[in-house]
């Protein structure tokens, strides 16, 4: 388990690793002021899109039990990925272990489901009772004949971003590079850190078939298992959510020579730019050229299709509090509608991020450093915002004080990527922000004296 | 014995849901309150956000945020940081430190580390206890039931001091269970008072976890009982428990406070809430509002009208032991039978049920309900329910993709005629 650890985290290419205060990693969280996943939650996140793979907690309830059926990451394939599989230890298990549990778990998931593979998810009570998740997975590998992953990420470990690179971790030392697909095209393309939230990725997916060019690989959302073991012949990679997985990138680069963007598909100006990225990327002159044609067509549309938004939206003031590539990607987008970014928050974005928000905003707008409620509203009232665009975290504390929000993180139900996505959440920020309800619910009963 | 068990080693589609849930969902019913969870921060996050979807309510809750170092060097420094910092940024009346598997198995005493902690500061008049909810013992609801046991002792240690307690004619103790929503909890109370009574409630949600006491937001609860409130429950002439599973707290109360208590195990269907309000009518000496005599008469006919829709209709249902045993009874008053029941830990209440219960999964709910004509159970079952392609209505927790959770109501006449309602609309 230590190898992966260091691994991940002496990853160049993240600025939490910089030689900055000599840390390691992401800082860790503090007694009775922290909200944020553990490692556990991040890998989660990070694997459980590969839809036709088992994923099975091994670990006490709660890890398993009160997690499962989260997310919003669409299938378009197999549903064995909303199987909530744990091994729920008991008193016992724990004293004696909990690898004869584990092992008749693995057995009968094979024997109930025949999946393709299995990740096996350590958690912080396995690893303290010091359970080798490497060796009985190892084993059990060899008598079934099919990849059975360990993921050591337990949630004690570090914070939820740390988990998704250890995930990355899992992939890069047993999965990518297994494989062969079955043909390959010329522009073979694999999303790093993308996770069909809502079926955003179809919409993408749509505009690249438009264009010629094939999805290789999912990673993560809406995959099957075999397509993540093929990754490493795709001929670009783009890394689309965050800084999460650079590792997979940079390691397909390293190894296999693929090379690799970060980029967004938030806001039309983002989705074009990544569309002509990619091509640039491919290095093919025709396809860079109609790539060209295309985008500068699907601006003139969305352009259209926007005006009357941007009517109401322009010079409204938004507060972002978000992480990760979202929080200067839907800057860009929500700037692109006319709308001003009075604050965001920063305590889960990269060196890199931040330099980019800091472009993107200016000197007038608040940069949120710490975690918790209670600051963003404070913001807020600062700023005279108008809207908060959050994560469902936030969303009952905003609606609390009576205040408009748009959710946007993992657990949302609506698709925001690409063209399509942008006119839906120009749509969706008109309806929060002209609501009848505000007026209503500032109203005083008339009978009050 | 009508109770058996999954044969599966592996768990799959957990009905279980951790005691910490329980214990979090107790607390915000008392104002002013906040749980920590002695666990990794995971632990607090993933309860935070399964709350939040079912109620749409900000849930009080925070974590000592433990990490593998922690736990080398010892747990008790994070608990007491933790407790410093919530009481030095939010000044709660209440707090509750709740053990997990992980604290549990690091075997933390957070007993003695928290008795240390009070002695430092003896002055300070603030509720802070322990409770023990490992993963691996119950669910939900005995997560719940332990933790308004172990706030009622403490919150005797405080009573005490000031004996001797008058008592107060009209007032009773109302101790609701986890399967009462909100709605419920209001509808309990409001039927009490119109029969004169003063009610002291605890875990009071009635007014938390939807709209709550005080308005905005805040890190703590903005609604349930307030101390002060509660602090009178020894003057209370009696105790009504709703739910099996909570009667241990009446004892608790019994003996502490010299208080009889009195066990209703479900305010569901009509013989059931008959015999509620005759109790009632019986012990206040007060005839039975009008209003309730009126409802009364429209849940038989509502029962009647639909008696074609329901009469013989098969099952499949998978609840916490008090929920389950509440829609048992009700849904046999209707005239249907269940193809399968599945429970989430054994109680001697399911026991003393003439049906066979299985303590396991949604799964082993999915794999004997081929034959069920609907489909009861929390929102992770509708999966299943999907694949057998049986009508799914959600009950319980937790329940997604509709909203108003907390007010929707199954005791009393009005609420049970909700309830047949709410079936009805599945299943015609």
């Amino acid at each position: 388990m230590k190898n992966h650890m260091i691994n991940a985290f002496q990853e160049p290419a993240c600025q939490h690793n910089q030689a900055q205060s000599g840390q390691q990693g992401c800082a860790p969280a503090k007694p009775g002021q922290s909200n944020g996943g553990c490692a556990f939650d991040g890998a989660q996140i990070t694997l459980l899109p590969i839809a036709d793979a088992a994923h099975l907690v091994h670990g006490p309830l709660a890890c398993g039990g009160n997690s499962w059926e989260r997310r919003g990451s669409l299938s378009s394939g197999s549903s064995l990925y909303r199987y909530g599989l744990t091994t729920d230890l008991s008193e016992q298990d724990i004293i004696f272990g909990g690898d004869d549990k584990l092992v008749k778990s693995i057995n009968e998931i094979i024997q109930r489901f025949q999946p393709p593979a299995i990740f096996v998810y350590a958690t912080c009570v396995t690893a303290l009772i010091g359970v080798d998740l490497d060796a009985i997975c190892h084993q059990a590998s060899k008598r079934h004949a099919i990849p059975i992953i360990p993921v050591n990420s337990p949630g004690f470990s570090g914070s939820k971003n740390s988990g998704n690179r250890l995930a990355g971790q899992a992939l890069i030392d047993y999965v990518i590079g297994t494989e062969d697909p079955p043909f390959q095209t010329p522009f073979d393309l694999n999303f790093i850190g993308e996770y069909n939230i809502a079926g955003e990725m179809w919409d993408i997916e749509d505009l690249l078939k438009q264009l010629g060019i094939r999805l290789l690989s999912r990673i993560t959302g809406d995959s099957h298992f075999k397509e993540v073991q093929w990754a490493h012949r795709a001929k670009v990679n783009m890394v689309v959510c965050g800084r999460a997985l650079i590792n997979v990138a940079r390691h397909m680069e390293d190894k296999y020579e693929i090379p690799y963007f970060e980029g967004s598909f938030y806001g039309a100006k983002q989705t074009s730019y990544s569309l002509r990225k990619i091509a640039r990327l491919f290095g093919d002159q025709r396809l860079i050229d109609n790539v060209a044609v295309f985008t500068a067509n699907e601006e003139k549309k969305i352009e259209q299709a926007l005006k009357e938004a941007r009517k109401v939206l322009k010079g409204k003031r938004a507060l972002l509090y978000t992480g990760g590539v979202k929080s200067w990607s839907v800057i860009s987008a929500l700037q692109e509608l006319g709308m001003e970014v009075v604050g965001v928050g920063i305590s889960k974005s990269s060196q890199e991020d931040i330099v980019r928000i800091k472009d993107l905003v200016g000197e007038d707008a608040l940069l949120i450093d710490s975690r918790g409620a209670r600051v963003v509203l404070e913001t807020f009232k600062k700023k005279q915002g108008d809207i908060l665009i959050a994560g469902g975290r936030n969303i009952y504390v905003a609606l609390k004080e009576r205040i408009p929000f748009l959710e946007i993180n993992q657990e949302r139900d609506h698709a925001y990527a690409g063209y399509t996505g942008f006119r839906q959440m120009a749509r969706h920020l008109v309806t929060a922000l002209q609501h009848p309800v505000w007026k209503l619910a500032k109203l005083d009963p008339p009978w009050k004296e | 014995m009508t109770i058996c068990f999954s044969e599966k080693k592996l768990v799959i589609n957990s009905l279980k849901i951790s005691q910490t849930v329980g214990g979090v969902l107790a607390l915000q019913g008392i104002f002013r309150s906040i749980p920590i969870l002695h666990s990794a921060q995971g632990c607090a996050a993933f309860i935070k956000a399964l709350m939040t979807n079912h109620y749409r309510d900000p849930v009080a809750l925070q974590t000592t945020a433990l990490t593998e170092l922690d736990i080398i060097f010892g747990a008790e420094q994070n608990m007491i940081k933790a407790i410093d910092t919530v009481i030095d940024k939010n000044d709660p009346s209440v707090i509750a430190v709740l053990s997990t598997a992980l604290s549990e198995t690091v075997d933390d005493d957070m007993e003695k580390n928290l008795k240390n902690y009070r002695e430092n500061d003896p002055t300070d008049l603030r509720l802070i206890f322990p409770v023990s909810l490992p993963d691996f013992e119950g669910s939900l609801e005995s997560g719940y039931a332990r933790t308004v046991e172990a706030f009622i002792v403490e919150l005797s240690h405080c009573i005490l001091e000031n004996r001797p307690v008058k008592k107060q004619g009209n007032r009773v103790n109302l101790i609701p269970g986890s399967h009462l929503t909100s709605g419920d909890v209001m509808e309990i109370k409001t039927i009490l008072s119109d029969f004169g009574l003063e009610v002291m409630t605890f875990p009071d949600l009635s007014h938390s976890l939807s709209a709550t006491l005080a308005d905005g937001y805040s890190p703590l609860t903005q609604g349930g009982s307030t101390l002060t409130d509660l602090k009178k429950i020894a003057s209370a002439q009696l105790t009504i428990v709703v739910g099996n599973s909570m009667e241990k707290a009446g004892q608790i109360i019994e003996e502490l406070h010299d208080i009889p208590y009195i066990l209703f195990d479900s305010l569901t269907g009509l013989e059931k809430v008959d015999h509620f309000f005759s109790w009632l009518k019986n012990f206040t000496q007060s005839p039975v509002p009008s209003r309730y005599q009126w409802e009364r008469k429209q849940l038989i006919d509502a029962m009647v009208d639909s008696h074609f829709y329901f009469g013989g209709k098969s099952y499949a249902m998978a609840s916490e032991p008090d929920h389950l045993y509440t829609l048992v009874m009700f849904l046999k008053e209707l005239g249907c039978m269940p193809a399968k029941l599945v429970s989430s830990y054994a109680t001697p209440a399911l026991k003393t049920m003439e049906e066979t219960v299985e303590i396991g999964d949604l799964d082993d709910l999915e794999r004997g309900s081929d034959a069920a004509e609907f489909w009861l159970s929390n929102s992770h079952g509708q999966q299943g329910a999907g694949r057998l392609s049986i009508p799914f209505m959600p009950i319980g927790f937790p329940i997604t993709g509709q909203i108003a959770n907390g007010y929707r109501r199954q005791v009393g006449f009005r609420g049970t005629i909700e309830l047949l309602l709410a079936i009805s609309q599945v299943i015609i």
